[in-house]
């Protein structure tokens, strides 16, 4: 009974996922675009995209489908995650000053 | 034929002795359109994964490899060694970086009567550890030869005699100036003498950059025929907190552990400073053997009191540097 309410959500998940995936690539756009520029991107723009993929990849790795596709978006989070720590933390080493 | 061989002939045979042929069709087609958009996402992926990876490369090798404060620190000091009369600002650094390269970029200062005035922008470019563009932006009036040779120095050591100097031309533009005026001059002497006898020397003006004879100034060659420029230490005490010698006890201690620090990374060194060579391994054992004299020192202060500087019998050849309005206040 669980499998078949499962697959009648299946188009859901699958949606949730392209949209999670298709999420984490604009997130890795704007971070390119902001180290290409040398801008400063944490705006608000960027939080919406983190807070737009995060759960919906989230949601599609609970469909078998969809699976890849959530782990695809939650992958590019991670990235994001460890690329952000280690600016942050080597920034301390690299840049002397305040 | 394997299981792979197995399974796809068995979906074929069943496509092709189903009824309904237009669902199986409609399933591939789906199919076929999700694989390529998923490649073409994969592929995008791997794309906007370059930049971000390489800046993080960036990040540790500056951090692990060559540090950006290796690079900075030589920079500095080069600067200070190799150009007379100047010091830098630890506020006005700019340091940015973008995969693979760093860029640093601040201003150099010039001490003219009481007061430093901005002498030059400098904005360098390092491809990792060495530099790949340098840029200097002066605002001087009086700029150094841009390309040194045996015989543009202003500064020139006793022994050096090949050269056509017209040392009354210096003094007469000197002496046109306005007395309201402080002046940054060049002082060449007769012999060598020591940085404290050229201070009690020169009471009247401030010493503020000593040329250390090195042994190859008398030429501005090196052992291999290279030209050399000038290198020396500032006099004054400097307090100011980016400079190397700040709190030092003794100046001539610092300039000598700077040279060694430099001869560590002699090609960068090179490459910062506006000389074509400093052969330094050859100076620094020239200082060692015989000690710090100098030949040559950069003065500054009231236009009297460096014109007055003209009937000491120490003084060979001035060259007037900068001049700016009325600072002085002793």
């Amino acid at each position: 009974m669980e499998l078949v309410t499962l697959k009648r959500f299946e188009k859901g998940f699958v949606t949730a996922g392209w949209v999670g995936m298709i999420g984490g690539l604009c997130l890795l756009l704007l971070l390119n675009i902001s180290i290409v520029t040398n801008s400063d991107i944490t705006d608000n723009n960027f939080y919406l995209l983190v807070y737009l993929t995060a759960p919906f990849s989230v949601i599609a790795i609970f469909s078998k489908k969809s699976r890849s596709l959530g782990l695809w978006g939650l992958s590019i989070l991670l990235f994001i995650m460890i690329f952000t720590a280690t600016i942050f933390i080597l920034g301390w080493m690299v840049i002397p000053f305040p | 034929m394997d299981d792979y061989e197995k399974l796809i002939a068995s979906s074929k045979a069943e496509i092709a002795n189903s009824n309904d042929q237009s669902h199986y069709q409609k399933v591939i087609k789906k199919t076929i359109f999700t694989s390529k958009w998923k490649l073409i996402f994969a592929t995008l992926t791997m794309i906007l994964l370059l930049v971000p990876t390489s800046f993080m490369m960036t990040f540790i090798y500056y951090a692990f490899g060559t540090s950006s404060t290796t690079l900075m620190d030589v920079t500095s000091k080069t600067l200070y060694v190799t150009e007379p009369n100047t010091s830098l600002e630890e506020i006005e650094f700019d340091m940015s970086f973008t995969p693979f390269s760093m860029r640093l970029a601040f201003e150099q200062y010039k001490r003219i009567g009481e007061e430093d005035y901005k002498a030059n922008t400098y904005d360098l470019r390092f491809f990792l550890d060495s530099v790949s563009n340098k840029e200097v932006t002066t605002t001087l009036e009086r700029v150094a030869p841009k390309h040194p040779t045996e015989t543009n120095s202003w500064l020139i050591h006793p022994e050096n005699k090949n050269l056509n100097l017209d040392a009354g031309r210096e003094w007469r533009v000197l002496d046109g100036l306005p007395d309201e005026t402080v002046v940054e001059a060049y002082i060449s002497f007769f012999d060598l003498m020591t940085v404290k006898e050229a201070e009690k020397a020169m009471p009247n003006v401030d010493v503020v950059w000593a040329a250390v004879d090195t042994g190859i100034d008398k030429t501005n060659l090196s052992k291999d025929g290279n030209v050399v420029s000038p290198i020396g230490y500032p006099v004054q005490r400097d307090n100011s907190i980016w400079s190397p010698f700040r709190n030092a006890t003794s100046n001539e201690e610092v300039f000598k552990d700077i040279l060694k620090t430099m001869e560590n990374h002699e090609e960068l060194a090179t490459e910062i400073s506006s000389a074509k060579n400093l052969a330094l391994p050859e100076r620094i054992a020239y200082i060692e053997e015989n000690g710090m004299k100098t030949y040559g020192v950069v003065v500054t202060g009231p236009k009297k009191d460096v014109l007055a500087l003209e009937k000491m019998n120490i003084v060979r050849y001035l060259k007037v540097g900068e001049v700016k309005l009325w600072n002085w206040s002793r």
